[in-house]
Parts: structure tokens; sequence; C-alpha cells
């Protein structure tokens, strides 16, 4: 399949140079007035936005099923008409604390043989406070 | 211009469309054209279980690696990113600046294997659906940078039109009867394509005009 195509130039001719990091262009350590951010230039209203990573729609079965569809349902076509990947990572945080709340809030004060579960009390059953760390230890792990 | 001849249609600038069922030889065909080509070629493959095995070349897992193998002259990359989708968007934007450091000088060609994967047929506008985008732009920009893009898909019909159809060439092999409902206003010949040797298929011109037969060699399958 050899012939008609002319190679004057190599690949490694035309690699191009990359621009400058930010950390090389602010080598005078001037203050910024800038919103702080990342070592990847993410600013923090950037990472409260985000929707990554997220499970692509195309990806995302959705059989009907009223006993599991529903919310999820919904959710799917929200993203849709905010034609969005995912939800912004405020809203999870924000809905996440609902439902914290919602489900007791944190175990204050209350001890680990305690056996009154979910009675509505605060502090509410011994097995909760671990959600919120496993919670956390399933984002940090993404 | 005239179709020319198959080595001809294969060795000019032009993008190739390379449609058919499965285990039809097509991939066998795009492994042959990316190991003998003239150009830098880069295989943008899956990972996991939906690899092409037996590609060939460096391969480079991030978009770095992809760089340091062009800085090492190397004219055979498989990239197998952690997201071809995002990945692909780099990668235009990148090779399109390549081309412009070289004069337009390097002839080059992205093959993407499963391409209605990574560029779905959808109703999104221009500027709205990223990785289709950048299929998009090396379907209709990438000629005149000197990089020929060749898009597989055992689905056409979920193939972004647009991209398809501007492929000035499409290598067809045999395919189920809604997949040739799906592209039967492109003027396939599916009674060669069905006459056709084992694992050959037949290349076609943009006007339906029948170029010839191809069909990848046994070291390639």
């Amino acid at each position: 399949m050899r012939g008609a195509v002319q190679m004057d130039v190599s690949p490694s001719d035309a690699v191009p140079d990359e621009p400058e990091t930010s950390e090389e262009i602010d080598s005078d350590h001037s203050v910024s007035n800038d919103p702080p951010t990342a070592s990847d230039g993410t600013t923090v209203k950037d990472a409260l936005l985000s929707t990554q990573p997220e499970q692509r729609l195309e990806s995302v079965e959705a059989p009907y099923d009223p006993e599991r569809g529903g919310v999820t349902r919904v959710y799917r076509g929200v993203r849709k008409m905010l034609d969005v990947e995912g939800l912004p990572a405020v809203a999870d945080i924000g809905i996440g604390l609902i439902e914290w709340y919602e489900a007791g809030g944190p175990d204050i004060g209350s001890d680990e043989g305690d056996d009154d579960a979910g009675d509505g009390e605060v502090g509410g059953s011994p097995d909760r406070p671990g959600d919120l760390d496993a919670v956390l230890d399933e984002v940090s792990s993404e | 211009m005239s179709a020319g001849t198959v080595p001809e249609a294969l060795e000019n600038g032009h993008n190739v469309a390379v449609l058919g069922a499965t285990q039809t030889g097509k991939t066998a065909f795009a492994r042959e054209l990316h190991a003998t080509t003239p150009r830098v070629s880069i295989w943008l493959n899956e990972r996991g279980k939906d690899r092409v095995p037996d590609v060939d070349g460096v391969v480079a897992r991030t978009f770095d690696e992809v760089r340091d193998a062009f800085a090492s002259d190397e004219y055979r990359v498989e990239y197998v990113p952690a997201d071809r989708n995002e990945a692909i968007v780099e990668l235009q934007d990148w090779l399109w600046r390549v081309a412009d450091n070289a004069d337009r000088a390097l002839p080059m060609q992205v093959i993407v294997d499963e391409v209605d994967r990574v560029a779905p047929e959808s109703q999104k506008p221009y500027g709205n659906f990223p990785p289709r985008d950048a299929v998009r732009d090396f379907t209709s920009e990438g000629v005149k940078r000197g990089v020929k893009f060749v898009g597989i898909t055992q689905d056409p019909s979920t193939y972004d039109k647009k991209a398809l159809r501007q492929s000035r060439y499409r290598a067809v092999w045999e395919m189920s009867a809604e997949q040739q409902g799906a592209v039967s206003g492109y003027g396939f010949d599916f009674g060669r394509i069905r006459d056709a040797p084992q694992y050959a298929g037949v290349l076609h011109y943009h006007t339906g005009e029948v170029v010839g037969e191809v069909k990848a060699e046994e070291r390639y399958a």
C-alpha cells in the first residue's frame, strides 16, 4: 500500500511546543485576584459544578420497574432536559446532606451499644454514623 | 475526481468508512491498513474486553505517551486511553496543531473501531457533543490537514450520518437486512458484496461506484 504519500517531515519534527503552564507565566509571585485554583487550573466553582465522573446516559438501562424506577427515571429525565452528563457536585452534596439528616443525622453522644435503633431520636441507629464515611470513601475512590 | 483503483483509493488522503457485520473481515482489513500505510497511523483502541487485538505499534495509554511516540518518530501507535470519548477530542485538537506545525506535510491516519460508540447519531447540535464533533471534524477537515480518518462500525444505523457521508470511500462487508435498509441510500452493491470471497469486502466510491474488492492478508486476520 506504499507509493503515493510523500514524507518530507517526521513525526518528531511536527510535535508542537506545549503552551506554558500557569506556574511558568506567574513567576513573579504577584498576588492574584482570581479565585483559588487547583494545580490543573480548576476553580472551586468548576469543582462544585462538575458532573464527572458520571455514568453515560447511553449506558444507563431503564426498563419499566415501579419498584426501582421513580426518582431514578426523573433524575434521568432532568439530565436529558439540562443536556448534562450528571448532577453537579454541589447538588449531590446538598441532596446527600438532606438525606443524611432525614436518616437521623450525625450520631452525637449515642452509645455504641444502644439498641434503640430506628425510633427517630437524634443519633439514629448504631450503624448510621458509618454511612457518611462509606459515601466519602466511595467518592474519594472514584 | 474519479474513484481510482483500490490501492490508489486506500493510499490517498480521503477518509474511509468500514462497514459490516462482525467477523466478516473488516477489522483485519483495518489492521492491514494500519500496519502498511506510509502515514503515521494512530489506532484509537478500547480498553478491556472490547480491545481489538494485534494492532501494530507502540502502546500509549495516556495522551502524554502519544506525544512521546511522535517525539520518538514512531509511525505506529496503538492509543488505549481510559475514555475514548475524551481522548478523541484531545487527539483531534492536538493533531490539528501537529498538522499546522508541519505545514501539513506530515501525512497521518486515525483509525477508530466501533466508531458509532464515539460518534453516535444524535440530535444534539454541533458544539454540544464533543466526541461526535471531533469525528465530524476529522471527516470534514482532516483531509486538507493530511489526516485520513478510518471509522469502523458494525452498526452504521447508529453511526453519525454526517460523518459517514463525509467519508469519500466506503468499504462494505456483509451486514444484516436491517442494516442494509439503514444504508440503502448509499448505493452499495449488496449483490456484489454477497458474491465476494469469504472475508472480502467491496470498496465503494461516495457516488456508489464500485472501486473493487478488498481483503486483508491472512496474517492480519
